[in-house]
């Protein structure tokens, strides 16, 4: 029994963490999000009207919209985190950049999917060199990059270091994207939220579900940055027990 | 009554909205996958290493 004691004390909150039980915040997350999730489903498809110009392409609407907002607010969370790490130098802080950057880079990434899907029967292209498209895959990029600069760099207090760089450099790009349908001549359609959106630029049952949508993917976006930080929270773990036993190697040797 | 200002139907391209709707749900559950399957590894390793501490322990514990 004091063998176990002591091993659950060796491991940390690891150990402790495992005998929390399933009625976790994270756990509680979830769970709403993927009620809202099957919910917003069931509204995209069977109570929004279709659109009378686009047909049913117009629904992927419903899923490019959040995804794309999501990685905004994913790529904010990444730039509060670095710019805390950098002045706490806390591993919370950078768990929590690295968690979210991961994500930011899924729903970046589906973003631009999604468009290049929508736009072939509305623009009759897969691609084109507009401002929108453009300053997304740049986006992309920069995120992507940060994730690389985590992954190749030295050590892990270096990575953290040049990544918090990145990430808050990066971050800039976020409103050029969002801007960049006002600033220059673009073909993507306006913003339906947000600051820049015109009232009633949309049909009210559409609006519904593309909040219920908008809510369902935020819940989704904080279930899976607290699932990777859970995660990282586990290999930091794993890191201090390898140290551990290899420093009682050492002593043994000695 | 409004009059109808179009007089053909809406544009059927349900292929791409399938294939919008399958490619997200495909990449969302492999990147849950990958997220779970990383932390299992993890655990399971950090088990391991604990179970390896404490027999190092024992045996020392043991040795004349």
């Amino acid at each position: 029994m004091q063998d176990t004691e002591q091993s659950a004390d060796r491991a940390g909150g690891y150990a402790a963490g495992r005998q929390r039980g399933w009625l976790t915040l994270k756990n509680v997350v979830g769970a709403i999000a993927g009620v809202l999730l099957a919910v917003a489903l069931y509204l995209m498809f069977a109570v929004a009207p279709t659109d009378a110009n686009l047909g049913n392409v117009q629904r992927v609407f419903y899923i490019h919209v959040p995804i794309a907002l999501m990685s905004f607010l994913a790529f904010f969370i990444v730039f509060v985190g670095s710019v805390m790490y950098l002045f706490k130098r806390s591993g919370r802080w950078d768990s929590m950049a690295q968690s979210a950057g991961e994500v930011g880079v899924v729903f970046v990434s589906l973003a631009l999917i999604t468009g290049v899907i929508w736009a072939r029967p509305v623009w009759n292209v897969w691609w084109t060199w507009e401002p929108r498209l453009t300053t997304t895959l740049v986006l992309w990029l920069i995120y992507v990059g940060y994730l690389m600069v985590r992954a190749y760099a030295p050590n892990r207090p270096k990575a953290s270091v040049y990544a918090a760089v990145v990430g808050i450099i990066g971050f800039v790009d976020v409103p050029i994207v969002y801007y960049s349908v006002q600033w220059w001549r673009s073909i993507h359609p306006q913003q339906v939220v947000g600051p820049l959106a015109e009232a009633g630029s949309l049909d009210s049952t559409m609006y519904m579900v593309l909040m219920i949508s908008m809510l369902a993917f935020l819940f989704l976006t904080a279930w899976l940055i607290l699932e990777r930080m859970a995660g990282r929270d586990a290999e930091d773990e794993l890191g201090r027990l390898r140290f551990e036993l290899r420093r009682q190697g050492r002593s043994a040797e000695a | 009554m409004i009059p109808l200002l179009q007089t053909a139907l809406p544009p059927s391209n349900l292929a791409y909205l399938i294939a919008a709707f399958a490619v997200t749900g495909v990449v969302f559950i492999g990147y849950v996958y990958y997220v779970f399957r990383r932390r299992q590894d993890t655990k399971a390793e950090i088990d391991r290493l604990i179970n390896l501490s404490d027999t190092n322990e024992n045996a020392g514990r043991d040795a004349p």
